[in-house]
């Protein structure tokens, strides 16, 4: 088992080589460091991609710090790495947004200074996430959420004005007080078991090793911990103001990944698969849902600036993904993952979208854009192509997991959740409605009359964005099914009988056999 | 398989084609969308004959098991013959209308194109998802037909789109309720509209509140009150063959034969959901026209009559009679022809003229000739008067009515129609007759042929879907309603057509009498009258014409300025008491849901906001008594 994942330490190796390498050639070839950036990104995709097509759960040892007989049993050391279909999933999602937003940021960046620095951050941002997202032990997971997050704050004050070192001091103060949380959670749970290997602890608390009132301690900072990392309602107030600040490509990565990799990614790997999901936790996950699903919604329809209006929606779409998540059902589970895939795709695409049109009309408010169709076509369509996505028009991918988690509520007997959820998308389509016929149609103003389309590298990473999101809602019954549904059957066993727990406990405990 | 699919796929293709096409190639963009309409209408005619259809496995969404699956039967195929036929005109008008002028024909007649295969698609659907995805790329090109039309377009077709869009979720909603109620039954293929049709699920529990919210769907794309604010709103920024080709037929016509299918085939509506569906048609009826007569804005107030149209549709299918059904659908096949036809006009008066406010239009009956005689035949087609179209539909609905013993909405119906009238006399003397501005003298018929082609083919049909009003209603609606054979003698009053559609009961006890219409003898009595009229008045005092200059109030009459605009005429209606107030009510927006919601929801966003009041104090507060509350809540049993 061991060899299958030899490979699993270069999703974080690469990204951070990469990283370290833009610093050190910043005085021999400066111009090296976003093209490191992009063959990083390029490098990932090809990993994720021949991950995503292995099956099973995979398990390696970073620096083959591997089980060795010691005494009467094996010796754990090292850092555990593995891979099963939920990471496989978001791995893959890492990878073609990240490459989107290196590619994008190619040009955009061009005239800024300080770029070996933020091509740094970049790769470490992204080293922390793919990191997080193999993680077989609570404690490195916390490590990787810390690379990721901190390297996030610097992203957020990359530009160096007042608004958003503001923007960027809420982050790291509300972000740290989550990482803390997360820390305390899990020494809680150490100090009860002595373990931090997730496999060892599912076993450990599902046997009742943990009393109860210690796990309902640990599970609730992990709430808070995770839930600000989602930017769940109440812990979202640092979104609104970090997302727009960071420059296009990093708002596309922040909204479009980090918030799933570090917030819904690490809630479910650590609440379905350690602390155990009950009726209660069920409860408050669609509670979270729907108060983020509608406030974000309501917040986002007073605002003009745009990249504002995505910020407050990405709160509201991952009410979706929290509701959907608490369900009890498999579909539910396979729903929110669908879910914050697509979400991850669209709001990207958005925030590269709004990035484009920053640049090209010079200001960030709806009411001062207008007409760009005439202009700049191709980013007109990214634009459009963006805004049916999260707006949930056929036949792009947001019609079919709204479609999925409508269809997974009300079987699930829960009709007054679905009428709300299929409220909230209608408010979205008021929001998104609004945002294309203010940026994209209507008169041009006779500022933008010498507007022309931006160059290519900043418009084919949006189109291909939204030609994924085309793809993954047509492509449903032929492989995306499998893909999504084996990153949900890692988290939930499908139908009533097995576990997908017992799965993954196997897998990890197969593997330290010497 | 070939001959259903040919009908999407055509137009589509050449739609998507349509879309490449550069702006300034327009013969190449209007021939692409007459070739693309004209491919519909003959894969239309050639899929007349199919019967049944096809499934193909196609995706599993958790327990729902979906097919792309089409079928075809009387209703679908003449539906899709409709669609074709409407899609024809609409691209010969826009031919005509693209020229000599700039803007983009191509992506006009692109969308339009789109729009004619989701219409297609919707009407051959064997399997829900097929429907839903039809329905929604209709409202997606009605939006991005809106929003690229002129300036100030785009706040009329963002509202149109999201009350469409609450349709479009609502059918969603709807249809997973469907789906899951019969896949709880035990139906392998849940979604299948023909299994669907096979075991017509009764309206308690989830069953009524997925009839509910397709009605809902149905009438926010049909426009019935109150989902019906966005016609009148976009109508007045929309090019004209938009508003004839989607909101005035293609919408309505989805909208029906989904309310048409839900209520005959899939579900059995029980007399509570029939009276409310009724009553809404009533209603519909009665403030669509009221707030019709008091517009001053020619497009305003004839999508005011769309909607009042579609409550004829609607209080026919409530009635739950196999007549009351055969009028909504005799009757949505007639107003897709004269609304149509009413609209391409409006848009011919205001490209030779400029505007449609009528208060400065007049006497263009004799330079626009073509116009004014389609207009007029539409105008009498919608106001119901025999021998045209409009009156055998409605005569049909008046008949539900009696058969199902309601007197009151009888009523209404009748009252409606001569409201109808009334407004299109002014309709009428307004654009056509009286004194003609003389801004207005150089006004001619200037647009290409195809304009008055789609006009006089659609005059035509009203005249011949009158008068032989036995065929269509034999080949078409009786069809619809699951009538083999004799839909023709719905006509005549016929007690077989007077039984319930559901259940197995008589016709109910006759409060009022019935009555027999022959469209022929009518016609005939009325060609007869017409020249026994004209030979009294060709032998009398009409040979004898004396011609003198007139004058008002001692001076020599002057067209500019004692005209008499008909608008002013109709200023009485806001004077009756009680109407007056529900017209200032109904124009306050007070009734309008879109308004509403905005009104409602702006002190929420107002307080929202209040509590963001951007302090890192506050936001860590919130986090530190979210975190004590959740732990609270996972330590207390």
């Amino acid at each position: 088992m061991t060899g299958m994942g030899s490979y699993l330490p270069l999703f974080v190796v690469l990204p951070l080589a990469a990283g370290f390498l833009c610093l050190l050639l910043k005085g021999v070839a400066p111009r090296a460091a976003p093209w490191l950036s992009v063959v990083s990104m390029l490098g990932l995709l090809a990993l994720a991609g021949s991950a995503v097509g292995g099956g099973g759960t995979e398990v390696a040892f970073a620096g083959g710090w591997g089980p060795r007989a010691f005494g009467d049993g094996a010796f754990v050391a090292g850092i555990a790495l593995v891979l099963d279909g939920l990471s496989r999933l978001f791995l893959l999602l890492v990878a073609l947004v990240g490459t989107a937003a290196a590619i994008y940021a190619l040009r955009y960046l061009a005239p800024e200074p300080g770029r070996p620095l933020y091509h740094l951050l970049f790769n470490l941002l992204v080293a922390g996430m793919n990191g997080a997202l193999l993680a077989g032990d609570l404690f490195n997971l916390y490590v990787f959420v810390e690379v990721a997050s901190l390297a996030s704050y610097g992203l957020v004050a990359y530009r160096p004005g007042g608004t958003e070192v503001e923007a960027a001091f809420k982050y790291l103060v509300l972000g740290t007080v989550a990482s803390t949380g997360i820390l305390l959670g899990i020494a809680t749970l150490y100090a009860a078991t002595g373990m931090l290997n997730m496999a060892d602890l599912a076993a450990a608390i599902a046997a009742g090793a943990v009393p109860r009132p210690a796990l309902a301690f640990a599970a609730g900072l992990f709430v808070l911990g995770f839930a600000t990392k989602t930017a769940a309602m109440p812990f979202h107030a640092w979104l609104p103001d970090a997302h727009p600040s960071a420059p296009a490509p990093i708002s596309a990565m922040l909204s479009g990944l980090l918030i799933k990799t570090l917030g819904i990614y690490a809630l479910v790997r650590v609440f379905f698969l350690v602390v155990g999901v009950d009726e209660r936790m069920r409860l408050l996950l669609t509670l979270l849902g729907c108060l983020s699903m509608w406030g974000g919604v309501l917040l986002a329809q007073a605002q003009d600036d745009l990249k504002r209006i995505l910020a407050f929606h990405s709160v509201s779409q991952m009410g979706y993904v929290l509701v959907a998540l608490g369900i009890d059902s498999w579909l539910g589970v396979a729903a929110a993952l669908f879910h914050a895939v697509n979400h991850g795709l669209f709001k990207s695409a958005l925030f590269l979208s709004a990035g484009s049109l920053e640049r090209l009309s010079g200001t960030r408010r709806l009411s001062e854009m207008g007409g760009i169709f005439q202009r700049a076509p191709a980013t007109a369509v990214g634009l459009v192509g963006s805004c049916l996505s999260i707006a949930g028009v056929p036949p792009f991918n947001g019609f079919w997991s709204k479609l999925l988690i409508l269809i997974a509520l009300v079987s699930a007997g829960q009709y007054l959740v679905a009428l709300l959820a299929a409220g909230a998308a209608l408010m979205t389509l008021v929001t998104f409605v609004k945002v294309q016929r203010k940026a994209v149609f209507g008169p041009l103003p006779a500022r933008l009359a010498a507007a022309r389309e931006l160059p290519a590298t900043m418009y084919l990473p949006v189109l291909a964005l939204v030609v994924l999101c085309l793809l993954s809602g047509l492509l449903w019954p032929v492989g995306v099914d499998g893909v999504v549904g084996a990153a949900a059957s890692a988290v939930r066993a499908p139908g009533e009988g097995g576990s997908a727990v017992e799965q993954y406990v196997e897998a990890v405990h197969g593997s330290r056999t010497p | 398989m070939v001959a259903l699919l040919l009908p999407i796929l055509l137009p589509a293709a050449l739609g998507l084609l349509a879309l490449f096409v550069p702006g300034r190639r327009h013969a190449t963009g209007t021939a692409l969308g007459v070739a693309g309409a004209l491919a519909q209408l003959a894969a239309g005619l050639a899929a007349l004959g199919v019967r049944g259809g096809f499934a193909r496995s196609w995706l599993a969404l958790g327990p729902l098991e979906i097919d792309f699956a089409l079928r075809n039967d009387g209703f679908s195929s003449w539906a899709v013959v409709l669609v074709g036929l409407l899609s024809v005109l609409a691209a010969l008008y826009s031919a005509g209308w693209w020229r000599g002028r700039g803007g983009a024909p191509g992506r006009h007649a692109a969308l339009l194109l789109l729009a004619a295969a989701g219409g297609a698609a919707v009407l051959l659907a064997d399997d829900l998802l097929v429907l839903i995805l039809g329905w929604e790329l209709v409202s997606l090109t009605l939006f991005l037909l809106a929003v690229s039309g002129r300036a100030e377009a785009g706040p009329g077709a963002a509202k149109a789109y999201v009350l469409l869009g609450l349709g479009d979720l609502a059918l969603m909603l709807g249809a997973v309720l469907v789906g899951l109620e019969r896949a709880a039954a035990g139906a392998v293929r849940p979604w299948s509209l023909s299994g669907l049709a096979e075991a017509p699920l009764a309206t308690s529990g989830a069953a009524a509140g997925a009839y509910f919210l397709l009605l809902i769907a149905a009438m926010a794309k049909a426009g019935a009150m109150p989902l019906h604010s966005w016609i009148p709103t976009m109508s007045t920024a929309t090019h004209a063959s938009v508003m004839a080709y989607l909101p005035g037929s293609l919408d309505k016509v989805l909208g029906i034969y989904l309310l048409v299918r839900a209520s005959t085939a899939w579900f059995a509506p029980d007399p509570t959901l029939r009276g409310v569906v009724m009553w809404i048609g009533a209603v519909t009826i009665l403030c669509g026209v009221t707030m019709a007569l008091v517009q001053h804005d020619l497009r305003r107030l004839l999508s005011f009559h769309a909607v009042s149209q579609v409550g004829y549709m609607l209080l026919g299918l409530g009635t739950g009679t196999l007549v009351g059904a055969m009028g909504a659908v005799f009757h949505m096949l007639n107003n897709a022809l004269y609304k149509s036809c009413l609209f391409l006009g409006a848009g011919s008066v205001e490209r030779e003229t400029g505007t449609v406010e009528l208060d400065r239009l007049g006497g263009l009956g004799r330079t626009m000739p073509v116009t004014f005689g389609c207009m007029l035949v539409a105008a009498l087609s919608i106001s119901g008067v025999p021998p045209f179209n409009g009156f055998a539909s409605k005569w049909l609905v008046y008949q539900g009515c009696v058969a199902a013993d309601e007197p009151l909405l009888l009523a209404a119906a009748l009252f409606g129609s001569v409201l109808t009238l009334a407004s299109f006399v002014k309709v009428l003397h307004s654009v056509f007759f009286g004194a003609r501005p003389a801004r207005l003298d150089e006004a001619r018929e200037s647009g290409g042929a195809g304009m008055s082609v789609a006009m006089v083919a659609l005059a035509a049909l009203c005249v011949g879907l009158g008068v032989v009003a036995g065929w269509p209603l034999e080949r078409f609606v009786g069809p619809a309603v699951g009538l083999p054979a004799g839909g023709g003698e719905a006509l005549a009053g016929a007690p077989a057509a007077w039984v319930p559609l559901h259940g197995d009961a008589g016709p109910p006890p006759l409060a009022l009498p019935r009555g027999t219409y022959s469209p022929a003898a009518v016609t005939g009595l009325l060609v007869l009258g017409s020249l026994l009229a004209l030979g009294v008045a060709s032998l009398g005092a009409m040979r004898t014409r004396r011609r003198r200059t007139v004058f008002v109030g001692g001076g020599a009459f002057d067209r500019e300025r004692h005209r008499f605009p008909g608008t002013e005429f109709y200023r009485t209606v806001r004077e009756v008491p009680l109407l007056g107030r529900a017209i200032a009510l109904g124009e306050s927006g007070r009734l309008d849901p879109y308004e509403l919601a905005a009104r409602a929801g702006a002190p929420v966003v107002g307080l929202l906001r209040r509590l963001h009041t951007g302090l890192l104090q506050d936001y860590l507060a919130w986090g530190l008594v979210g975190v004590a509350a959740v732990i609270l809540f996972f330590w207390w049993s």
